[in-house]
Order: structure tokens, then C-alpha cells, then sequence
């Protein structure tokens, strides 16, 4: 199984209160595949600086939780979903459409895959051509709560 | 402490022993994040923000 996961859900695994860490490896350790488009952890990467003014951790502490994250999610480059790229800018808010076409090409590889994202809006307009999957879904189909 | 070997299984005991201290690693790390994790003052509205610029800017660098 494989899940496409949504930059919110890497932010959300900074959070203090929240369980999305903890969700991530629980994936993994289930048999999830967990994956994102490229360019995410890059662009993640260059808002350092907001993130270090958020969450008020040391700059070695927020790295050691990103690099943990990069050794879970992988990158997939863009070539190997470009031609997937059209279809879904049809089918996705603007922002959201490389996370539909990564899901686009995995289905046609006959891939069981979902998207983990608590975006409403890329839902509703995306959900007809693949399956979505919430935190909080995906924290109980996992017994997490 | 001390593991005895059986002729010849040597280097399947080392890609064993390999994968059992990756795994105890990765636990490691999962352990020490959590406790980082105490300090964070980042908030939902916050990662959501950031989550809405990160995607635009990728999202933009796909359509280049």
C-alpha cells in the first residue's frame, strides 16, 4: 500500500500535541510505502528560517526531526510522473497538483494508493479519480485512536 | 556476550545482525524526536500556513 502524503502532514509532525510522527511510523512499520512529489522537502527545506520562528527548537533538533522524516517519506522525482501532470492539473486546485499526479501514476501501475491529506478542497475535487485518506482516518484504521 | 556461528552462516548472521541494529536505531530515533517534539511551539494554523507555501512553490516550480 502506498500513501502520497500531503506537506501538511510533514508540518503537522512538528507539532507538539499532535500524533502525525507517530502515524508515520506506525505506517511504515504497517507495510505503507509512504512518498511525496519532488521539490516538497526542498521547499520545506528553504523555510528554515519560519520554522525555527514557530516551533522554537534549536536548529540541530528541527533538522534531526527532518532528516528522520526524509528517511521515511521518499521523494519522487518528477520525471517519473510528468506525463501524469496534465490530467491532473484538470483535477486539482492549482497548489495540490503534483499530488495528484504522483497518485495517477501509481494507479496506473495498478498500485493500491491513497492520498493522506486533511485538504477538504483538494478532496472534493480530486476524490473521483483516487482515494483520500485523512489523519484522523488513517490514526484509526491504524488502532492509533 | 558471545554468539557461536555456524560454519559458513557467517555472513548471513552479519546482514542480520545489520538489519536488527538498523531497526534498534531507527526506534532510537523515533524516541529522541518525541522528546524534541516536547519543545515545539509550532501550531496547526501555523503548519497549515507553511503547508499552503511549500505547496504553491512546488506546485509553481512544476509548471516551469
Amino acid at each position: 500500500m502506498l500513501l502520497i502524503v500531503d506537506a501538511e502532514v510533514i508540518f503537522a509532525c512538528l507539532i507538539k500535541r499532535g500524533f502525525s510522527l507517530e502515524l508515520v511510523k506506525i505506517a511504515k512499520d504497517s507495510g505503507y510505502r509512504l512518498v511525496t512529489p519532488e521539490y516538497v522537502f526542498e521547499e520545506i527545506r528553504r523555510r528554515e528560517d519560519k520554522l525555527l520562528k514557530y516551533s522554537k527548537l534549536e536548529r540541530s533538533k528541527l533538522w534531526f526531526i527532518l532528516f528522520l522524516l526524509l528517511s521515511e517519506i521518499e521523494s519522487i522525482p518528477r520525471e517519473e510522473y510528468r506525463e501524469f501532470e496534465e490530467e491532473a492539473r484538470e483535477n486539482a486546485p492549482l497548489e495540490d497538483f503534483p499530488y495528484l499526479a504522483l497518485a495517477l501514476k501509481f494507479k496506473r501501475l495498478r498500485e493500491d494508493v491513497r492520498i493522506w491529506s486533511n485538504d477538504s478542497e483538494f478532496r472534493r475535487k480530486s476524490e473521483k479519480l483516487v482515494s483520500f485518506v485523512s489523519t484522523k482516518e488513517l490514526a484509526l484504521e491504524l488502532g492509533v485512536i | 556476550m558471545r554468539l557461536e556461528v555456524p560454519k559458513g552462516l557467517e555472513p548471513k548472521v552479519e546482514l542480520a545482525i545489520e538489519r536488527v541494529l538498523n531497526m534498534f536505531l531507527r526506534e532510537i530515533k523515533f524516541e529522541i524526536a518525541k522528546e524534541i517534539l516536547k519543545e515545539s511551539e509550532l501550531s496547526e494554523e501555523q503548519a497549515r500556513e507553511l503547508a499552503k507555501e511549500v505547496n504553491l512553490s512546488a506546485a509553481k516550480r512544476h509548471l516551469e
